[in-house]
Order: C-alpha cells, then structure tokens, then sequence
C-alpha cells in the first residue's frame, strides 16, 4: 500500500514538474488529449493537486485546452462537468470539433483544433470531423484516439479509432494524441505524436514518462522534444543466460551487472526512484531455488539495497529447468512420447490441441472467448517452451 | 543368458558349494531343499552375481558369510550369443568384481554385468525374481506402479512415474484455480481480496462525496465569514470615527488656541517658564554668594595667623633637629654608662682584693705588686712543663729509693752448712746403695737395698738444692741494689736541671726565697692566675675611662645648646635630653601648621575668587533676565510682578503647545491619515463624526455579534477542516485502483500458471495412454498366449479395465457370461496361472532383442492341478530355450518333473 501511496504521489508530482515546465518554457499553451482523470473515482485530494496545479498554469499566463477521452468523457453530470476548472481553461467534452485560437501578448499565434469524448465508448472516428485548416498559423489537432497500427495498441480498447493516413491528410501541422501510453511518433511530418502518460502506472508501462514540449514557430518542421517528468520510472529487466548459474547469489550478481549496463544507456533523470520487474528467463539449474519465495524475497532485499531501488520484483514464468530436451525425444517410454507429442500440437497447425487434450474452454481459466485468440492458439501458447518443464519433472537425475 | 557353473566358498548360509562343474547347468533348473535350505540365500546369490552387492559393504549385507570371513561367489556364464564369461565377486570391506571374457578381464567393482544393464535391478528384482506372493499382492494402484515402472518406462532407470506428475501438476494447479468449489484456491483468495477492495473502494468513494460536501460546507461558510468581516470592518470604521477622529480634532483646535496665546516663539527664547520665580531664586542666590565671601575672608585672618606662630627659639630648636635627635637617642646610654661604671668599680675591688690574696704567698714581704708587663714576661707555659717535669722525676727518686729500701729488708732462705754437707754425703751413698742392689743379690735384699738407696739419694739432693737456692738468692739482690742506686743518681741530677731551669724563668719576679728555691708545678699555676687578675683590672679602668670621657662629650653639648638655644634647659644630662625632645617636637607641630595653613590660604584665596565670578555672573543673569522679561511684556518695569505675569502666560501657553505636537503623533500613529480623513470630512462626508454615543452604542452591539458569529464560523470551519484532514489521511480510490491493477494482474498470472499446469498435466496423460495404448496390447496378447496353454485354452483373453481402486485384470471366455476379474472368487490356482503368464509375458517384452535375463520362480505350480502344472512346465521349458529359469521348490516331486523334462536339480541340504 505504500508503495501505491508513493505511485499516487509520484504522478501528482509528474503534473507539478509539467506545470513547472510549462511556466518556465513560457509556453503559449498546454494541450491535454484526454484521460486528464482516471474515470469517475477521481479522489478530492488528487482533484484538488489538478485544480491547483492547473489554476498555476492560467495564473502564468498559459493557456490550457482539454478534450476528454473514454476515461474521463464528457457526460452530462458527470466528474468533468462537476469539476470547477480554472477561469479560461478550454475544456472541450464533445464530439464537434471546437478550435481554440492561442494568443501571445493578445495576438493569435496558432489554432487548437480539439473534440472530445462524450461518452466512455465512443466507436466512430472523430477526426473525420475536423475542419480542414486555413491560413499560414501554425494548426493543431488535439484528439483522444486508438490510430490504427500504433505500438500498443492491443492493450487498449479501441475507442474513437482513427487512421493515421487520414491524420497525415489533414492539413494540420501537429497531432497531439492520446490514448496509449506508450510514447511514440506516429509520423515526422506532419508531426503526429502519442506523448504517453507523464508516469508510468503499472509494471506494464516502463521506460522515461513525460511530456513533449513542441515548438510551432517553424509550422512545417515542427520541433519536439521529449521532457522527463516522471520521479518513479517502472522497468523491466530480462535477464537469461543463467544456465551456468549454479547459486542464486550469482545469479543476484548477473542481475546486477545488467541492470548497470541497460541504465549506462539510459540513467534516467537525476533522482528518478525505480520500480523494477526482473525476469529470469531461459534455462537454469537452479529454477526451483529461483521460484522459492524465500529466495526471491531475500534477492529483491539485496538487489533493491545494492542498486538502490525503489522495489523489486522477480519473476520466473519464463524460466526453465537446464535440461536439454533434443536427447530425449527419440526415447521409447512416455518421456519421449510427451515431447513428441508437444511438439506435434505446438508445430502441426491441423491438429487441435483442444481436441488432442480434449479441454475445453470452460476447463481453462485464462482463456476468454470471444476476447482473446483461439482456444487452440491459446493452448499453443500455454504449452510454448514447456519441453524442458516436461524432461524436468519426469527425469529424476540431473543432466 | 545361462549360468553353466556356480561356484559358492561363501555366501550367506551357504559354504563350499560347486554345482555344473561336471556338466554345465541346463536352461531348466530346479532348487529344492527343505525350508532354511538356502534356496532364498541361492536365489539371492543368483540376483548378486548379476548386479553385484547391495549394499555395497559387508556391514548390514545380509548374504555376509555367517561363518566369518568375506562373501566370495563366482559363475561361468554363457550369452545366447555363444559367448562364455566368468564372473567372480567377492564382498571385502568395499565390493570387489572381476569379469573375465576370452583372454581380457575386466575391473567390475560392484557394477551390473554388462549384458544384465538393460533390466534395472530393481525392475528385476520386482519382476524376474518377483515371488509368487509378491506378483499375487499386486492390484489396483499397485499394478499402476509396475505398469509405470515396467510398461509405461520400458524399464527405463531414471523416470519418475508420470502419474505422480500429473498428480502433483494437478494439485498445484488445483491450489490456483479449480472449477469446483473445494478447498480455497489462490484465485479465491485474490477475487476475495478484490472484493473487499471493491468495499474500499466503495468507501473511499463515500470519503470522497463527505470530502466534496465538507469542502462545499467549508466554501460557504468562508464566504459567509468573509461577508461578516467586511460588515465588522465597516462598523469598526464608524466606530473609528467616532472614536478617534473626534478627540484628534479636539487636540488640533487647542492646538491652535495655543499657539494663538504663546504669541511668536522667538519673543520667548532664552525664558524660563516662570522668569519671575528665576529673578527671585537668582537674587537669593547672589546674597548666598555674599555671605559665602565673608565667610571666606574671616577663614583667611585664621589661616594666615596660623601660619606666622613659629618663633626663634623654635626655629633654632629645628635647625639642630638631627643632633637633638641624636641627643635624644643618647638618653638610655646615659644611664646605661652610669650603671656600667658602678659595675667596674666593684669588680675593680673585687680584682684588687684577689690579687693581694695571691700575691702574698709568692713575693716577698713589702716589695710592690709585680708590674703587668713584668708578669707577662714570665714564659708561664715552659715554667709550667718545667715544674712538671721536675715533679715527675722528684716522684721517681722516691720511687726509687723506696725500693732499695725494699730490697734491703727483703729476707733471703735459710740453710745451714751440716745440712749442706750431709746432702753432699747422702746423694753419693744412695746412688751407690741402688747400684749394688741392681747386681745378683737376693732378691728381698735387692729390694731394700734398692728403696734405701733411692731415699738417701733423694735426702741428699733436697739438701744441696736448698743451699744452691740461698746462694743465688743472695747474690740477686746485691745485682739489684747497686742499679737502684745508679738510677737514683742519675734521677737526682736530672731534677736539678729542672730546678735550675725554673728558677732562671722567675729570676724577673720579686719572689720569695722559699718559692724561688722550691719552686712547685702550684707556683705556675699560681702565677697564671695572678697574671689574669692584673690583666682584668687593668682593662676595667680603661672601661671606665672610656665611660667618664662619653659623659664629659655630652655634657659639652648640652651646654652649647644652653647657650645658643634654650637657656632654661636643665643642668642634669637625662632631664635635659628629655627637655630638647619636648621642645622639639612642639617646634615641629608649629612648623606643620604653619605650612598647612599656608595652603589652606592659597586655597581659600581661589575660592575667594571664584565666588566673586559666580556673584558677579548672577547679578548679570538677572538683569539680562529682567531686559528679557521687559522685552517679552513688550516694555515695561520688569520688576513689576503684572509684567512678569503677563510674560509668564505667554510661556505657560508655548509650553503646552510644544507639548501636544509631541505627543500628536504618538497618540495618533496614523496622524497623516486621519489628518487627511479629517480634512476630508470637514471637506464633505462626515461619517461618524456626526455620531453621538447611543449610536456608538448600537455599533458596538452590531460588532459584538459579527465577532460571535465569527467566532461560531471559525469553530465550525476549524470542525469541518479536522474532519477534512482525517478523510484526507485515509486510503483513496487512487491507492485502491493501484492494488486492484496488481491484484488483476497477479490473477492474470496464476490464471495463466494454472492452465499450465493443466494443460501438461493433460498433455502427460495424453501422451501416457497413448503409449500405453501402444504397448500394453503386446503385453497382453503374450500373457494371453501363455495363459491360453497353461489353461488348455479354457481362458486365452485377457483384459485391463479401469476400476474405482485403478486398473483391474479380467478374464474373458466363452463360457464365462461377461468378463471375470482376476480377484476372489476366482480359485487361487487360476489367479496363480494369470499373473505367472503375465510375469512371462512382461519379462519377454522388458528385454525383448536383448540379453533375456534368467528368470527366478519361487513355488509357483505347488496350486496347480497336474495339468496345468505338466502343461506350466512345458511352457517354462519352451521359454527355458532362450532364458534359463530357476524353480524353486520345496517338493521333490516338482524337482523330478523339472528332471523329467531334461532339466538340472540342485539341492540343498536341510538346516
């Protein structure tokens, strides 16, 4: 639970360094592409931190345009509507597209062109709408959209679904898009750019978290630079090549040269705290000492202690006992007859392991109909690399 | 394979055994022996030869020798091949193996023999050597054992049995998720914490709205209290007027009158605040001043006559000062010499007296005392050593003569010649008498001749030494006299010489003829005494002389000083001393007092003058004064008290003036401001200025309320935010969406672990019966052969089910209404039939196309009908052309039928 209470705050201090940045940038405004509010549960407190650290952006001067996305939709009564919002704050709840004009010392220096969410499963693409721009000041489009192709995007529904194609035509000179939180350009020029959100919220969403700072005086060559801002960045760390590993405190070591050499590339900003999920991966001689609770909970204490981290997690589902399974697979006892026939349904796409195995979905837990792939496809992938568990638990020595 | 010699020197039970020495063994052996014969020991040996000792040392190994010694087997084995090998083993205290083949030997240790390494040892253990009681206790799970173990693993030595496998994958994945409802899984436990998450949330949702309505409540009462300071302020704005504005311009007007009376301030520089009062106090003080002088001068007349009382005589007496105090210092000598002059004169007497006294017995008669210088002259040391030397030889001459005195009457022994004579008689006689008795006599005449002899003798020399002691007595003292003799001579010449040496040192002295001529070691001693007495009375006179010349000096002084200062001073020397003191001294204390008082008029003299300043400063400030005060009245008799009281006002009035601008600022701190206000009020508004007191006193109830319901507001709001800080402390749904995403996503994982395992688990069972499917069919169809010509073909299927206790055996036949299970009721001969065909059918397929391993049968017919048992025996016979077997029995009649059918019998000898 602290650990969340640390996450909590270390977002509410993501958005305090944005504001910072945004006043010390003097920047003309500050487009949000939706999901501003995690869904209708939003607390007072953290309601409170947004309203005062938005309140300092409009006291500074900065003008601020919001389109809701499907976290945070414009319903009639609902949270965004309830919200006070700082005087001069553009907050845009519906589909129509609304442009905003952006004025330095009283004069117009560029157009928002933003729409949002009015409900929280909006299925029609809402750029489709947009006007097409006019005039030499530099335009941008600010919408909450799932672009078709983009990195990331099976984890997340896909809610006012857009085509980059249609983006790229548009006219406008930027794209500021939101929905997936995963950083990334969809297109140079124009400029079409998911921002991610400014931290990281579950060991799914790991790298830098920020925002983009984007410079318009040059409407046709946009300038976009990435701004660090998260202080509690989440990480994931693979780590195989344990096989010749044979104590966990080596395997402690390797995790600790790796981990040295991934953040010599990217150290992060200074005082970043880290959340770190170490994957042990591939073949180990050691996998049952490595799955030991006890084992586990005592390499995090020094791995966290030795690197400095926030926390750690281990995780092992992809580690697998040092057995080399090719030996095996002529044997003539059930040994051999398991191996050959996981293989037969893993590389024989006509033969159905459901049918083989006779499951059924109501037999698997993780398996949702109608959402996920195949049942078959899905067995497949349950009993991907599970050779070396078969050799493992049914051989008593050791090779 | 086929065992063709044995060879036991020991082994358990068995010692010294050899069997197939003369014919190798046949395919078909039978053991028989009674029971403790050895045959499990054989059967055991036979399993040793084979896999070697286990365990592998000879502590706890049951087939150690029971007579000592170490275990110690050996065998001629032949292969199916052709190939013959000897094996020999031996259980020292670690197992020791050799295989000999053809002309090479190999190092077996306690390793299985080559040929036997495709059957474990324990699959041969539970299957080629299995008794009949073990095959027989073998059903349900138990044969799922040996089906894993023997079928399933085909032997395999290192396979864990599949179905603990998927037993365990099974219960752990059962442990994260099941689809019934036993027991709690951990996916329970994770929707159950979701659950109670989705509660918290609920309720931090509930925090959340009392936070909203609190922070709604909180703005509304601040506005509301905020409304009410802006009326307090208003109030106290009137009220400020009422009260401060009003005294401020009370202040400003007297301020005016003030300055109005004062008149201009310069007309009353340098007054005082009361000039007539000054006038009067400066007048006084100058007639102080007066009186002050005229003290001063009579305290001059004083000093100064003080200092002109030293006269003559004092100043003379202070001139002479040191020598008067060195007179004064004098004045204890002066009686001091008085009385040391009293003191020499009597012992001056004394001394005079002493020497009369010592004198007389020495000089003679009417001659004068000796001189001092004349008794100085005797050399009183060399007379004193010279008497004594002549007293000590004077004590020798009569010491001397004394002892020839001594001498002479000294008595000498007395003889007489006839005692003489008849000694010189009787010494010869005696000495003849012995020597006549010494020669032949007889022998009584002998002996007294002889005593008579010897006694004469005797006689004779005591008289002769008497007379010789007389004679040499006499001449002693002759010798002894004339020396004494010599001596005193020679001690008489020397006292004369003593005498004569003495006489010649006092021949200076007037002595008596007596003393002169027989002069003592006393008279020395005499004289030297003399001598001091003489000496001390002449140093006493000199003393006091010297005292009566001291007197004489200071009596001179004393009369100069009579003459030159003090006739009057007394003629006695002390009283006259005592007298220059007194008058000294009070010379000196008129000489003091003078110089004091001289500084004492230097002093009073500047005060004097001093003081005519001061007077002379006071009588100018009063008439400056009073030309001020006739200034200021604009004209007029200063001394006139209407003109000071006039000019007196003026001042008063400058006073308080001055006074209220001082204080104005201090009274009013915002002066400028209310000044301003003031004047704007006096311009137009007049806000509170027109108030009077009931209105003051209205104002004062309104402020007294807003300050109450201010106050009702703080507490409540002070409430309000308490309660704000506690929801605020609590856990938000922020906090609780981030556990509920972990906890998701934990129940994504072990959903995803469990159907795992459960596919595997799946997949093993899966993969298990189709091995089993493919191989287990072979097995059946050889039990079935086996069984079919054991029984005569009355039973020839043989079929596994699965039952609620696992797979289960059953006989199938066309005279049987549906299948039979190998279990009672069925007869035991029957089931003993079943399994043994099912043993045959396992151990051809465990070692099909390898080397068939010797089989061991343990009373396995003994059930059987005669039938059955010639048709088993044939069956084994058969099997026996390509594995040799072992029967072990305890019925010879059995062994005869193996003999029969062209098989060897061993046997053992009972216990």
């Amino acid at each position: 639970m602290e650990l969340r209470a640390r996450l909590r705050d270390a977002a509410r201090a993501a958005l305090s360094s944005a504001v910072s940045v945004a006043l010390d940038e003097e920047v003309d405004a500050v487009l949000i592409a939706g999901d501003l509010l995690g869904g209708e549960d939003l607390s007072f407190a953290t309601e409170r931190h947004l309203l005062e650290e938005l309140t300092r952006l409009r006291k500074g001067g900065v003008q601020v345009v919001y389109v809701t996305g499907n976290h945070d939709p414009g319903i009639l009564g609902g949270t965004v509507s309830r919200i006070p919002w700082p005087e001069g704050m553009r907050v845009i709840t519906g589909p129509d597209p609304v442009q905003v004009e952006i004025l330095r010392n009283g004069d117009v220096v560029g157009v928002v062109t933003g729409a949002g969410h009015p409900a929280d499963r909006v299925g029609e693409d809402l750029s489709r709408a947009f006007p097409k721009p006019r005039g030499p000041l530099p335009q941008v489009g600010l919408l909450h959209t799932q672009v078709g192709g983009a990195a990331g995007e099976g984890e997340h529904h896909r809610y006012a679904p857009s085509e980059l194609v249609r983006l790229e035509r548009s006219g406008h000179h930027y794209w500021a898009l939101g929905h997936i939180h995963l950083r990334q350009e969809l297109s140079a020029s124009p400029a079409i750019h998911y921002p991610g959100n400014l931290q990281g919220r579950s060991p799914r969403e790991t790298g830098a978290k920020g925002g983009l700072l984007v410079d318009l005086e040059s409407p046709d060559a946009p300038r976009v630079d990435f701004v660090e801002l998260a202080p509690v960045r989440w990480e994931r760390l693979r780590v195989d090549g344990l096989e010749a590993l044979e104590r966990t405190d080596e395997v402690v070591r390797r995790v600790e040269e790796a981990w040295r050499e991934v953040r010599k590339q990217d150290p992060g900003r200074p005082g970043t705290e880290w959340l770190v999920r170490v994957e042990l991966a591939g073949p180990s001689p050691i996998v049952l000492d490595l799955e030991s609770d006890e084992e586990q909970a005592g390499m995090c204490q020094v791995l966290a202690g030795a690197l400095g981290l926030l926390d750690v997690e281990i995780r092992t589902g992809t580690l697998r006992p040092l057995r080399r399974v090719e030996p095996h697979l002529d044997r003539q006892d059930v040994v051999g007859e398991a191996l050959r026939l996981l293989r037969e349904l893993i590389r024989d796409a006509d033969r159905s392991p459901a049918a083989e195995l006779e499951l059924e979905a109501a037999d698997l837990a993780s398996f949702q109909p109608g959402e996920d792939a195949s049942l078959d496809d899905h067995l497949r992938g349950l009993l991907e690399g599970e050779e070396a568990t078969l050799v493992d638990a049914l051989l008593e020595d050791r090779e | 394979m086929r065992f063709e010699t044995i060879r036991v020197e020991h082994f358990g039970p068995l010692a010294d055994l050899t069997w197939g020495t003369e014919e190798p063994l046949p395919p078909l052996v039978a053991v028989v022996g009674p029971n403790e014969a050895g045959k499990s020991a054989l059967h055991g040996l036979l399993g040793t030869l084979l896999y070697g000792f286990y365990p592998a040392s000879r502590d706890g190994n049951e087939w150690a020798p029971w007579s000592g010694g170490d275990a110690d087997i050996q065998a001629r084995v032949r292969l199916r091949g052709g190939e013959v090998m000897e094996v020999h083993r031996r259980l020292l205290a670690t197992p020791w193996g050799q295989l000999r083949r053809g002309d090479g030997v190999e190092d077996l240790r306690n390793q299985d023999l080559p040929f036997a390494r495709h059957v474990q040892r324990e699959v041969f253990l539970q299957v080629y050597a299995l008794t009949l009681t073990d095959l027989a206790g073998l059903k349900g799970r138990g044969w799922d054992s040996v089906q894993d173990r023997l079928v399933v693993g085909m032997g395999s030595r290192d396979l864990r049995s599949p179905r603990e496998v998927i037993r365990k994958w099974d219960q752990e994945a059962g442990r994260l998720w099941r689809t019934d409802r036993r027991g709690t899984t951990r996916h329970q436990e994770i929707r159950g914490r979701l659950a109670e998450l989705g509660r918290e949330r609920r309720e931090a949702r509930e925090r959340d709205r009392e936070l909203r309505g609190l922070r709604e409540r909180i703005g509304t009462l601040a506005a509301e209290r905020e409304r009410l300071r802006l009326r307090r302020t208003e109030v106290n704005a009137r009220l400020e007027g009422a009260r401060r504005l009003l005294p401020l311009r009370a202040r400003l007007r007297r301020i005016d009158e003030l300055r109005e009376r004062a008149g201009d301030p310069g007309e009353l520089e340098g007054l005082p605040p009361d000039p007539g009062a000054r006038v009067a106090e400066l007048e006084g003080r100058i007639e102080d001043e007066e009186e002050k002088l005229a003290r001063l001068d009579g305290l001059l007349a004083e000093a100064r006559d003080r200092a002109e009382a030293l006269t003559d005589e004092d100043r003379g007496l202070l001139e002479r000062a040191v020598k008067i105090r060195e007179l004064s210092g004098q004045a204890p000598l002066v009686q001091e010499r008085a009385a040391r002059r009293g003191a020499l004169d009597e012992e001056l007497r004394g001394l005079e007296r002493r020497i009369r006294e010592t004198a007389a017995p020495l000089l003679r008669e009417g001659v004068p005392l000796p001189t001092p210088d004349a008794l100085e002259a005797v050399a009183l040391p060399e007379l004193e050593r010279v008497l004594a030397e002549a007293g000590a030889v004077r004590d020798r001459v009569g010491r001397i003569r004394d002892r020839i005195r001594f001498v002479a009457e000294a008595p000498l022994p007395a003889t007489s010649p006839g005692g003489t004579i008849a000694g010189a008689l009787l010494l010869p006689a005696g000495l003849l008498l012995a020597g006549v008795a010494g020669r032949s006599l007889e022998p009584g005449w002998s002996t007294a001749l002889l005593l008579v002899g010897l006694l004469a003798t005797l006689g004779g020399a005591l008289l002769l030494h008497r007379w010789w002691s007389a004679r040499a007595a006499l001449a002693l003292r002759e010798r002894e006299t004339a020396g004494l003799e010599g001596q005193l001579r020679e001690a008489e010449e020397e006292l004369e010489r003593h005498l004569d040496r003495a006489r010649e040192l006092l021949s200076a002295l007037p002595l008596g003829d007596e003393v002169r001529e027989r002069p003592t070691p006393g008279l020395a001693v005499s004289l030297s005494r003399l001598r001091e007495f003489v000496q001390d009375a002449a140093e006493r006179r000199s003393a006091r002389e010297a005292l009566d010349r001291a007197d004489r000096e200071l009596a001179e002084e004393l009369d100069r000083l009579r003459r030159d200062v003090l006739p009057g001073l007394p003629r006695e020397a002390s009283a006259a001393i005592h007298h220059l003191g007194t008058s000294l001294s009070r010379a000196e204390g008129r000489e003091e007092e003078a110089r004091r008082a001289e500084a004492r008029i230097v002093e009073l003299e500047e005060e004097r003058r001093r003081q005519e300043r001061a007077t002379t400063g006071l009588q100018s400030d009063v008439a400056s004064l009073r030309e001020a005060i006739s200034r200021a009245a604009g004209g007029g008799d200063p001394t006139d008290p209407a003109v000071v009281e006039r000019v007196r006002d003026r001042l008063r009035a400058l006073a308080d003036l001055r006074r209220d601008e001082e204080t104005l600022p201090r009274d009013f701190p915002d002066l400028e401001t209310l000044r301003e206000r003031l004047e704007a009020e006096g311009a137009g508004g007049n806000d509170g200025l027109e108030l009077d007191d009931r209105d003051i006193a209205r104002l004062e109830g309104e402020r007294e309320t807003l300050q109450e319901t201010m106050e009702e507001i703080r507490a409540e709001l002070g409430g309000l935010r308490e309660r704000l800080d506690h929801l605020g402390d609590q856990v938000t749904s922020d906090i609780l969406d981030g556990e509920v995403e972990v906890l998701r996503e934990e129940e994504a994982r072990v959903l995803r672990e469990r159907d795992r395992l459960h596919v595997l688990s799946r997949l093993l069972v899966r993969a298990e019966g189709r091995f089993r499917d493919e191989h287990q069919p072979d097995l059946l169809r050889r039990a079935e052969e086996h069984l079919a010509r054991i029984t005569g073909d009355r039973y020839s299927r043989l079929v596994l089910e699965d039952g609620a206790e696992g797979s289960v055996f059953h006989l199938h036949a066309p005279h049987l209404p549906h299948a039979l299970p190998v279990a009672p009721p069925l007869s035991t001969g029957t089931r003993e039939q079943v399994y043994l065909a099912l043993r045959l059918a396992i151990v051809d397929h465990l070692d099909e196309g390898r080397e068939p391993l010797p089989l061991f049968l343990d009373e396995v017919l003994v059930n059987w009908d005669a039938a059955r048992r010639a048709r088993g025996l044939e069956v084994l016979a058969g099997m026996a052309e390509d594995r040799q077997i072992f029967l072990f029995t305890c019925h010879p009649g059995l062994a005869r039928e193996v003999e029969e059918r062209g098989g060897a019998v061993l046997t053992l000898e009972g216990p």
